[in-house]
């Protein structure tokens, strides 16, 4: 009895009504509940469920059927999903091998595997990024080196529309990129560390590329790009990797501005000062979804059962002559159209 | 601003799409069908759509996916296209061009109040997900309109219009019926263009739905064409309110397609 009513399809109507009016309040009210959406979804499961157990004309509809079982895997692995779920970005320089504790996290499921972006391996390569006249960005492409063996070591291509594949997770190339100034602090105890400065994103903050550095006896050294050329407004051009050249100005707290060549090495306050030269480092968002192609299969085999359940419930049907009458062949139909 | 063969190709589609509309209600008025005087004129509108959309897309280097102004021409010739094959190949739908024909003529009026300054296509859009996306989207919108046309045909009748014509024409289930196929084939369309859809926003921005201004809209709008089969399997609604709903579903398809541009500029332009 209890089935039966839950079964009902005026629930499935209020079921649907009600979803529409959540989906429309999370739109309008960024402060909606999630229970607006959750709510009316679990009323509509429910109702599925029940009248797939007491429903024997439902369940005759074999497509009608497929389209809803898959409706409720749909749902089932869009939850599963955002339980598994990662969502995070990195800046990764040129020559840089990726580092899991770089990451910067910006959603992650509570079933997700953390230890598993510890097994993505690959160092950063070249990187192109295509301009059209007026700074409109086109085509941007990355390199990276996968895998350790020497011998099993592959260049992937990717960029736009195609993200790198790693372990499961996506990279996706992102307009947030620059350059980074390749360092070496040598301290007085003759210590020394090397370290790639990434700059502001470029060429969007290209008016912008200094920033102060601490460095690693606690000097303070203010830094400054001069790049040979600037960005052009009136004509196509690549932003490349390959091609990544300026000096560097290097301020200490309180002393002069010297003027750093790529290879150059200058003494500053409590140490010496080695710049290698210019690198690009690249903004990528990653994504890891463990549902995905299921997701895909799912609902579009839930679409070709709908469409099996149309083709047999709308049009395999003779078109009727009369409202509530007797029907008779298409074919007869359409040569009685009247005035057609 | 669109070259001169372009401007040409526009105001003869423009034309086209005039003419057979105003020979639909010259028959309507009438109660003379002039079927193949309508179709022909559609036909004409619709290759000349065709050589606009291909001219700009050689000049400007991108197809009709990007500005107000393509998304309006590419719907004025995929709408106009499915519907002149709906009109070829089904008599039945034919009563309904009175309503559909005026609704491509309102694109086109449309189309010429919006700017045909071109604009570049991001990277994101190279992708042939988006073809399949786009593509499904027309041919959900094609479907609909012939169902709105039927539909918004036998309301029009209801409320007194074309009295005598209507008498002429008979009983009206099969027209009803044959909206309502229009109307399911166009949910099937609609669900498959979310799902090719969700494939690109996934290739493109790293995530399949992110609820944004037309994707929103878009389910909104699939919920409404799930609401209205379902109220029609559930009730046995009085037929001009079945009527209603889909002209109620249609309006709300043409104001995601349509309307949802104006907040964005361009579809999805938020995350482009």
């Amino acid at each position: 009895m209890i089935l039966a009513r839950l079964a009902s399809l005026k629930l499935t109507l209020i079921g649907m009504l009600a979803l529409g009016v959540g989906v429309f309040l999370g739109y309008k009210l960024e402060s909606a509940p999630l229970w607006v959406m959750v709510v009316p979804l679990l009323l509509l499961s429910v109702n599925l469920l029940a009248a797939l157990a007491t429903n024997p004309r439902f369940r005759r509809q074999s497509g009608l059927v497929v389209f809803h079982y898959c409706l409720l895997g749909v749902l089932l692995l869009a939850s599963v999903g955002r339980l598994t779920t990662f969502k995070g970005h990195v800046e990764i320089t040129e020559g840089q091998g990726f580092e899991a504790d770089l990451v910067q996290l910006d959603q992650e499921g509570p079933w997700h595997p953390r230890s598993r972006l510890q097994r993505v391996r690959f160092t950063q390569g070249r990187m192109r990024i295509d301009y059209e006249a007026g700074l409109q960005r086109g085509e941007t492409r990355s390199e990276v080196v996968t895998g350790e063996d020497p011998l099993a070591k592959r260049i992937v291509r990717f960029g736009d529309n195609v993200p790198l594949e790693a372990s499961g997770y996506r990279f996706y190339t992102t307009s947030n990129k620059g350059y980074a100034v390749l360092l070496t602090w040598i301290g007085k105890d003759d210590r020394a560390v090397t370290a790639a400065v990434h700059l502001d994103s470029y060429p969007r903050r290209d008016w912008n590329q200094r920033r102060r550095w601490s460095a690693d006896s606690g000097t303070e050294l203010e830094l400054e790009l001069h790049l040979p050329q600037t960005v052009p407004m009136d004509r196509a051009w690549s932003l490349d990797s390959r091609d990544a050249d300026g000096a560097l100005a290097v301020t200490a707290a309180g002393g002069e501005t010297l003027a750093l060549n790529p290879g150059d090495t200058v003494a500053v306050a409590g140490g010496r000062l080695r710049y290698h030269g210019l690198r690009m480092w690249m903004g990528y968002e990653i994504f890891y979804d463990p549902t995905l192609p299921w997701l895909f299969a799912t609902a579009l085999v839930g679409v070709l059962g709908l469409a099996w359940h149309v083709r047999g419930r709308f049009f395999s049907r003779p078109l009727p002559r009369t409202l509530g009458g007797p029907a008779e062949p298409e074919r007869a139909a359409t040569r009685n159209a009247v005035g057609v | 601003m669109p070259s001169v063969s372009e401007s040409l190709l526009l105001w003869g589609g423009l034309a086209g799409y005039a003419a057979s509309t105003a020979a639909a209600w010259h028959g309507a008025v009438r109660r003379r069908g002039h079927d193949r005087f309508v179709l022909a004129l559609l036909s004409a509108g619709v290759v000349l759509f065709a050589l606009c959309i291909a001219e700009r897309w050689v000049r400007v280097g991108y197809g009709p996916f990007l500005t107000m102004y393509e998304i309006l021409l590419s719907n004025l010739f995929s709408l106009g296209l499915i519907y002149a094959l709906a009109y070829w190949r089904v008599a039945w739908v034919r009563p309904g061009s009175i309503v559909a024909l005026p609704i491509l003529l309102v694109l086109g009026l449309w189309l010429l109040r919006v700017s045909a300054e071109p604009s570049q296509l991001p990277a994101t859009y190279e992708n042939y997900w988006l073809w399949i996306h786009v593509g499904l989207g027309k041919v959900f919108l094609g479907s609909c309109l012939v169902a709105v046309g039927l539909a918004g045909f036998l309301l029009l009748g209801r409320t007194g219009f074309f009295r005598d014509w209507f008498a002429q024409l008979g009983d009206h289930a099969a027209l009803d019926a044959l909206a309502w196929r229009f109307f399911a084939l166009a949910f099937v369309f609609h669900s498959l263009m979310l799902i090719a859809g969700a494939v690109w926003a996934q290739d493109a921005w790293g995530r399949y739905w992110d609820w944004d201004s037309l994707e929103t809209w878009a389910f909104i709008t699939w919920l409404a064409l799930g609401i209205s089969l379902h109220t029609r399997a559930t009730y046995r609604l009085p037929l001009w309110a079945g009527w209603s709903m889909i002209v109620g579903s249609f309006t709300l398809a043409f104001l995601t397609f349509f309307g949802m541009p104006f907040l964005s500029l361009a579809p999805h332009k938020g995350i482009v």
